[in-house]
């Protein structure tokens, strides 16, 4: 019968096929419905506006030059509310400790850097292929992005290795073709290109995630330079 | 001179959604402040319904409308502006959830709303009703109780719901029917639990 009731309530079924029991029941589910949404529409309703535009107003440097915003806020003392485990601590210094090990010298004639392109080939940088290494893995790998599109005026490049800020600036170097080489470490790096300052595109010959706005980012994943010698 | 009653007189339009993000994203960011009062009480209302404190309610809905703002080139459809906000806080209330479980802090460790706290103005019936639906909203599961609220209180349709949440239209009709009965039952429970202590207080008098 509940069900009945709810599809009647959905509007997948009419009130006039419900049995008169149910139309009791529709009747009293509904005055209880009412009730729990009046509890939360008549509650006292903040305003929130001033609140969110002045967070907003410290958030942006707009009304202010750029160098005068940067004075303020390397000038502005902050009250740092520092909270920390131990355990942390000793993992950081152990972490420090794993830096300061002096590495092996590089071998004369140890090759550059290679470059690849943004959008690997599928199976060609599974980062579980590097496992076993024993080699640094912070040498840069020099990745290529490219990205088709026409109209555009300004490219650049945002991703987790810029803290999302758009900070490479792409060159046109064909008409409609936007590209930029970057090193950037081996590991997992997720990206997007954002086009005339405004719109986030994917890569479309990149996988995909999702970004957690509603749209998507892409994935590219980088081996060390000489995991393939080391295989 | 032209009076402000002049029929001839028409107010100005009311820039939709996707102008006044234009018009942000052009740096008019003062514009972002309508955006704010057009949503902020559907937002808020949600909060409520979903943490049952209005206090961390008001948080939650600022941070939304900031994050919303210093992603709003991230906005990919400025038309359904009010549907991507609205995802946004969701998150941040699914999150703060988590977190609360993780401290595990229940929904009656809140203190007592200012408007349902016992007053000489307030009817009993209605304060103890007000305390029974914010106990039974509280007590339901969170993937219920979002879908109840998007549906009930929200008004969204359950196409609007499906591309908030990301499930789908007949997981939310079973979760929003689940709802329904699980309220009615609560609250059934918590009027016979009222019932009783009624009947408690009256036999200590005789």
């Amino acid at each position: 019968m509940y069900e009945r009731i709810s599809a009647c309530l959905d509007g997948d079924l009419s009130r006039a096929d419900l049995s008169p029991l149910e139309r009791v029941e529709l009747d009293r589910l509904e005055a209880l419905l009412d009730e729990v949404a009046a509890h939360l529409r008549t509650r006292p309703m903040p305003d929130l506006t001033d609140a969110v535009m002045s967070r907003i107003d410290r958030l942006s440097p707009r009304s202010t030059s750029l160098w005068a915003w940067l004075g303020a806020w390397l000038w502005t003392p902050r009250t740092l509310q520092l909270r920390w485990r131990p355990a942390y601590a000793v993992g950081a210094m152990a972490a420090l400790a794993l830096l300061l090990v002096p590495r092996p010298a590089e071998p004369p004639g140890a090759q550059p850097a290679p470059i690849v392109a943004a959008a690997p080939e599928a199976g060609t940088a599974d980062p579980a292929d590097a496992r076993g290494n024993t080699a640094p893995v912070d040498t840069p790998v020099y990745v290529q992005f490219r990205l088709e599109a026409a109209g555009a005026s300004r490219v650049a490049l945002a991703g987790n290795f810029t803290g999302w800020e758009p900070r490479y600036e792409l060159q046109e170097t064909a008409p409609g073709s936007w590209s930029i080489v970057l090193p950037l470490r081996p590991g997992v790096h997720d990206y997007a290109f954002v086009v005339d300052g405004r719109h986030w595109v994917a890569d479309p010959y990149a996988p995909r995630v999702d970004d957690g706005f509603g749209g998507a980012n892409s994935r590219i994943a980088l081996l060390p330079p000489d995991a393939g010698r080391r295989l | 001179m032209r009076s402000r009653h002049d029929p001839t007189v028409r107010p100005l339009p009311v820039p939709d959604d996707a102008t006044l993000i234009d018009r942000v994203l052009n740096g008019q960011s003062d514009h972002f402040a309508l955006l704010v009062r057009r949503y902020q009480d559907a937002l808020y209302r949600f909060a409520f319904g979903m943490v049952g404190d209005s206090d961390v309610a008001a948080d939650l809905v600022q941070d939304t409308f900031v994050k919303g703002f210093t992603h709003l080139g991230r906005c990919r459809q400025p038309a359904r502006f009010g549907i991507w906000i609205h995802q946004i806080l969701r998150n941040r209330c699914l999150d703060y959830l988590k977190n609360r479980r993780r401290r595990n802090v229940s929904i009656d460790d809140h203190p007592q709303l200012p408007c349902e706290r016992a007053g000489p103005d307030v009817d009993l019936d209605r304060r103890e009703l007000r305390g029974a639906i914010r106990r039974a909203l509280a007590r339901l599961p969170e993937a219920q109780r979002e879908a109840f609220l998007l549906k009930h209180v929200q008004d969204l349709s359950y196409e609007e719901m499906a591309d908030l949440t990301g499930a789908s239209v007949s997981a939310l009709k079973m979760r929003v029917l689940r709802a329904r009965e699980a309220l009615q039952a609560l609250l059934r429970d918590e009027s016979a639990r009222a019932e009783h202590a009624r009947d408690a207080d009256l036999a200590s008098f005789v």
